[in-house]
């Protein structure tokens, strides 16, 4: 093939960087907003009212009680205690009639509208939004990507070697063919680390699904009961013969006895399998907000409070907690919202290091090849696979406020949304000058940026009643768009590097 | 107060690094480093980059610390500092450049 070892890392690189690119940006963009799903599905829903303290027992006392009063016959309960990132109390359940409900933590009121919030982009992250057991594509372009990202990390160090000598040397002003390229390389090796963990984490988490075969060869009863050795998970899915009607205690007595397991306050949230029946079990998880561990706490009790089954993390061997730690550095759920600002500002610079990467392979081949038709559907597709995927995202959050509450499907039109106007983004840029649809693009992304959080006045609302939560998205909001702006003023400016006086090179 | 004098150690460690170099010690210098001295700066910087997360371990847990010091600290302290710097160095130009007309 290649001659050298690095001529061949180069190939890979950069044919694999563009091809996977276009897919990882999004990847890597959605995932980072999704590091605030909860802040973001509480900022979609100005139901949930702002500044609520919600007290745990009170809040379970009323997921309980509702639970009681409009799902008696169900199979499966399961109710989710408000946090601070999103204070409202839900409640679902199964079998027997179904549903799921966010209900107000101190008065119980249902909150009508229906929202995929900010899990939506959990799911582009993790599966472009297809359902995935019916249809795996998604998945795995996603698993492909990831993969990707791996290999182009790897190969990224060996073509770009001479980071190692030019360690501390970033040139701005040179050219702006350098300056893509040392930005490229600023954003790819101070993040490395992360990078790699990330991309590393992502494809370890679903081993189970990346080895359909391991598990049912080993398992009789196949991945189910594969992960519930694993890691205890999926009890609640055991279904038996529901027994005679029995009281069970109220929520509470389970909640308190789980509690002194582990610790005070710490519930999450809990599954109750066959209420009232004389099988019923309670199952209490516990948060993981302040441990790095993926597995949580777990107790299962029968109906007179007896513990049947328990998980302690503290009590698992040490394989289980390494392979539990180093899962849970994907899944930022600890370490709150410091943890949480670096994981976001560092997934946006791989998401940065990637549009980098796409910018420089057009800017390195512009002479050579303008005016030929694959360079013209490279750039197009760079435009739309950047600038497009921050506009859909955007539009996302418009098409959410602006949706009224009674449509119906309601939750769906936000996400029809965002692939049509990615889908425009394409065309738009198959239809204009390259330079132009990048501005034009960033331009209309710092729009709806800098507009999202007045949509319907609601900022006012946040600062008038001191919603930190809310009023910190607004802020991002507003800080995203004037980066936006600062990015399509600087594309507008034809070769703007080359305009700037010449570095003085010592 | 951890995390601060985490961030001093990796910034000494790294400028340590550069002066090992033969260009970065030659702008601070104006001369090329001793080999020996070549060695002295890696040894030193090695030992502060090992050190540096200490601090902020002992702040936020052992686990937490390594965890947010290697993903989350490093990636953007580093960047904070290459803003910083590359703003500072442009300012001082254009200051030069001024001076001189």
């Amino acid at each position: 093939m290649r001659k050298t070892f690095t001529l061949s890392m180069t190939f890979l690189h950069t044919w694999g960087g563009l091809v996977f690119g276009w897919l990882l940006f999004m990847v890597l963009l959605t995932g980072s907003i999704a590091v605030f799903a909860g802040e973001l599905t509480y900022w979609l829903t100005p139901e949930i009212r702002g500044g609520l303290r919600p007290d745990a027992v009170r809040s379970m006392q009323i997921g309980e009680d509702y639970l009681r009063a409009h799902a008696p016959t169900s199979r499966l309960w399961r109710v989710t205690l408000p946090t601070s990132r999103e204070p409202a109390l839900k409640v679902t359940w199964k079998e027997l009639g179904e549903g799921s409900k966010k209900l107000d933590p101190e008065t119980g009121a249902e909150i009508v509208r229906k929202t995929e919030g900010g899990s939506f982009f959990l799911q582009v992250h993790e599966d472009f939004h297809s359902n995935r057991d019916k249809n795996p594509t998604g998945f795995f372009l996603v698993c492909l990507a990831g993969m990707a990202m791996l290999v182009a990390s790897v190969s990224g160090i060996v073509v770009h070697k001479r980071i190692f000598k030019d360690l501390f040397l970033f040139r701005p002003k040179t050219s702006p063919h350098r300056a893509w390229l040392d930005a490229h390389n600023v954003f790819g090796v101070l993040a490395l680390p992360f990078h790699m963990m990330m991309a590393f984490t992502g494809i370890l988490l679903l081993y189970w699904l990346f080895l359909p075969s391991a598990a049912p060869v080993v398992y009789p009863g196949g991945n189910s009961e594969f992960r519930r050795e694993a890691n205890a998970q999926d009890y609640r899915q055991v279904k038996g013969e529901a027994g005679d009607p029995a009281p069970t205690a109220p929520l509470k007595f389970y909640v308190d006895k789980a509690e002194s397991l582990f610790g005070a306050g710490r519930t999450a949230y809990l599954y109750v399998r066959d209420p009232g029946r004389t099988n019923a079990v309670v199952e209490v998880y516990r948060e993981r907000t302040e441990r790095v561990s993926q597995q949580v706490d777990q107790i299962a009790m029968d109906r007179n409070g007896t513990v049947i089954r328990s998980l302690l993390i503290k009590e698992k061997t040490p394989l289980f907690r390494l392979q539990s730690f180093v899962a849970s550095w994907h899944w930022i759920e600890w370490g709150g919202n410091l943890a949480r600002w670096f994981y976001f500002l560092a997934g946006l610079m791989g998401a940065a290091v990637t549009a980098a990467g796409l910018v420089v392979f057009t800017a390195k081949r512009r002479k050579g090849a303008e005016g030929q038709a694959w360079f013209r559907i490279v750039e197009a597709v760079n435009v739309a696979a950047v600038a497009g995927a921050c506009i859909a995202s955007v539009a996302f959050f418009w098409a959410e406020r602006l949706t009224p509450v009674e449509a119906a499907a309601r939750d769906d039109i936000p996400v029809q949304a965002f692939w049509v106007v990615w889908a425009a983004a394409l065309v738009h840029a198959a239809l204009r000058p390259a330079r132009q649809a990048w501005v034009e693009q960033l331009a209309l992304t710092a729009l709806l940026c800098l507009g999202a959080p007045f949509l319907q006045g609601l900022v006012f609302r946040d600062l008038a009643t001191a919603d930190w939560v809310r009023i910190a998205v607004d802020a991002t909001f507003i800080a995203g768009g004037l980066c936006f702006a600062l990015a399509a003023w600087k594309v507008r400016t034809p070769s703007f590097a080359a305009t700037l006086p010449a570095r003085r090179e010592a | 107060m951890g995390v601060a004098l985490s961030c001093l150690l990796t910034f000494a460690s790294l400028v340590l690094f550069a002066l090992a170099m033969r260009r970065h010690h030659r702008q601070a210098f104006g001369r090329d480093p001793a080999p020996r001295a070549v060695l002295a700066y890696r040894l030193a910087a090695t030992v502060l980059i090992v050190l540096a997360p200490a601090p902020w371990m002992l702040e936020r847990g052992p686990y937490m610390g390594f965890v947010t010091w290697m993903f989350c600290g490093v990636p953007l302290v580093g960047l904070a500092a290459v803003a910083l710097f590359t703003a500072l160095a442009a300012r001082r130009s254009e200051v030069e450049t001024e001076v001189e007309a």
